[in-house]
């Protein structure tokens, strides 16, 4: 039979090499948020700081909780907020992606191009989104659309109450459809599947 | 459709990564781990970073020579054994004994040696199996761990761990993989592409390596720490076929500033000579630097100083030993 996640954490107080296992279950997800918030090459160096330091925490781990996964994505998150500015400049060159675009939709008259565009700009104006939250609510946001944790699993793995994550999403979700500025998300939805 | 949507297609441009991209970041962690001990005494952390030698290990270097057999000749009680090279090859070029202290020649003589690999290519449906060890340190007893992966990518894959964990390593079919926390609980499924383990897709050449190493290039262009992480990523618990990986020895050759340690070990103990590569700006005096051992005899890849490559094989099924 296969331990839980809270059974290794158990047995790794003692038996410290068991913890490798946690890393194996979870370093590929970890890796992905990390370097999804912020660029490949600092998610690697990141992935093994966060099994670190969820190491050093062993010892209070909830055993009430099966599954390490929101535990690891809190403690990601933490080492996120040690590099908000590198993250910002994330969202700032990738909403300034577009800006060389604008000129070639002018130039070449091809629907299909013209639709590949406007997508791209879509992707821009939604990483301008991004940037723009509060960590707060950027934090709930990517946890719950990139990393599809329930509302409790994110309450666990930011230590905050369930009612908050909700008000959290609630101003992320209406401040980046704010920045989409009037888009009908449907089209914009179809612009995205065929750019 | 709603925003939230739109939020997580901006995410799926980013892949999950795959076992051999995280191993880096796994011998960094074991290495974290294993120099804590049982109870944390240190407040602060060292940062993690692939870094090179120290100044004592250049020294050491420098400083000692190792005696060189000619490629493919064994060792006969310690001594050089002077004879004729059937086939020109660079460690043949003399019979006579020479110390390898610069990396390039060290590339070149584990290029030979996988170039001479007679190993026949797997089938698609098989796996590639690595046994490999990993240092024991304060906090605990040397581990092993074991690992089953699809030859073509399409065919879930196994991880055995020391303690007898297992985890399903998800194989791509149809462009689909499960997504699970343990073997049990699948979540369901997600966009992927096929990841062998058998590399036959790598070129055979050296400019051809080069070209691939810089268009998959993990970090900023010219980063010699990235492209030691990058090679070190497509050398363990991948296979590579003998061109492949004499080419990617090669290009590895062209990475400005690498040197030789002579007195390396592998994370198993095993005497070798490694390469190791200049510390980036920046890092941690307390980082630990890797160092590629391959075996000082033979040329063959041992492992890094974190872990060993105890065995590898090609075998039919997940859970097959050799």
């Amino acid at each position: 039979m296969t331990p839980t996640d809270a059974e290794i954490i158990d047995r790794s107080r003692h038996e410290p090499n068991a913890f490798a296992a946690i890393f194996d279950r979870h370093a590929p997800h970890i890796q992905r948020y990390l370097a999804r918030r912020l660029g490949p090459q600092v998610a690697d160096d990141l992935v093994a700081e966060t099994f670190l330091t969820a190491f050093d925490k062993r010892q209070r781990y909830d055993q009430a909780r099966p599954d390490a996964r929101p535990w690891l994505y809190g403690i990601a998150t933490n080492l996120v907020g040690q590099h908000r500015r590198q993250e910002a400049r994330r969202y700032q060159a990738r909403s300034s992606d577009n800006a060389g675009q604008a000129d070639a939709a002018e130039q070449d008259h091809a629907d299909r191009v013209a639709a590949e565009v406007t997508a791209r700009a879509m992707r821009s104006m939604l990483a301008g989104a991004l940037g723009g939250l509060s960590d707060e609510d950027r934090d709930v946001l990517l946890l719950v659309a990139w990393e599809q944790l329930s509302y409790e699993e994110v309450a666990a793995a930011l230590a905050i109450p369930v009612g908050t994550v909700r008000s959290r999403l609630h101003r992320a979700r209406r401040k980046v459809r704010q920045a989409l500025g009037g888009q009908n998300p449907t089209e914009v939805e179809e612009l995205l599947n065929n750019g | 459709m709603d925003e939230l949507q739109l939020v997580r297609e901006l995410g799926d441009e980013t892949p999950l990564p795959d076992q051999a991209a995280l191993a880096p970041a796994r011998a960094a962690f074991l290495a974290g781990i294993s120099g804590r001990g049982p109870v944390r005494l240190r407040k602060r952390r060292s940062r993690y970073a692939l870094v090179g030698a120290s100044a004592i290990g250049l020294a050491a270097a420098v400083a000692a020579t190792i005696t060189l057999m000619p490629a493919g000749q064994p060792a006969t009680g310690g001594q050089a054994v002077a004879t004729a090279p059937s086939q020109p090859s660079p460690s043949a070029s003399s019979a006579e004994v020479k110390p390898v202290t610069d990396a390039v020649r060290l590339l070149g003589y584990a290029a030979e040696t996988a170039r001479a690999d007679p190993t026949a290519p797997p089938r698609p449906d098989q796996f590639v199996y690595t046994r490999s060890t990993f240092a024991g340190g304060p906090a605990g007893g040397a581990g092993e761990r074991e690992i089953w992966l699809s030859v073509d990518g399409t065919r879930d894959g196994l991880l055995k761990n020391h303690d007898s964990s297992t985890t399903r390593m998800a194989g791509c079919k149809d462009g689909q993989m499960d997504v699970f926390k343990d073997p049990e609980v699948v979540l369901g499924t997600e966009p992927c592409e096929p990841r062998p383990a058998y590399r036959s897709d790598l070129p055979t050449d050296v400019d051809g390596m080069l070209a691939y190493l810089d268009a998959n290039a993990s970090g900023e262009p010219g980063s010699v720490n990235a492209r030691g992480k990058d090679v070190l990523g497509l050398i363990r618990e991948s296979y590579l076929p003998p061109l492949a990986r004499a080419a990617l020895y090669e290009a590895a050759a062209r990475v400005p500033g690498l040197s030789v340690v002579q007195d390396a070990r592998d994370g198993a103990g095993r005497p070798g000579i490694g390469i190791t590569w200049p510390t980036p700006p920046g890092s941690s005096s307390k980082a630990t630097p890797v160092v590629i051992v391959f075996d000082p005899t033979t040329y063959e890849l041992l492992g890094t100083n974190f872990d060993a490559i105890a065995a590898q094989a090609i075998v039919d099924q997940p859970g097959q030993r050799p």
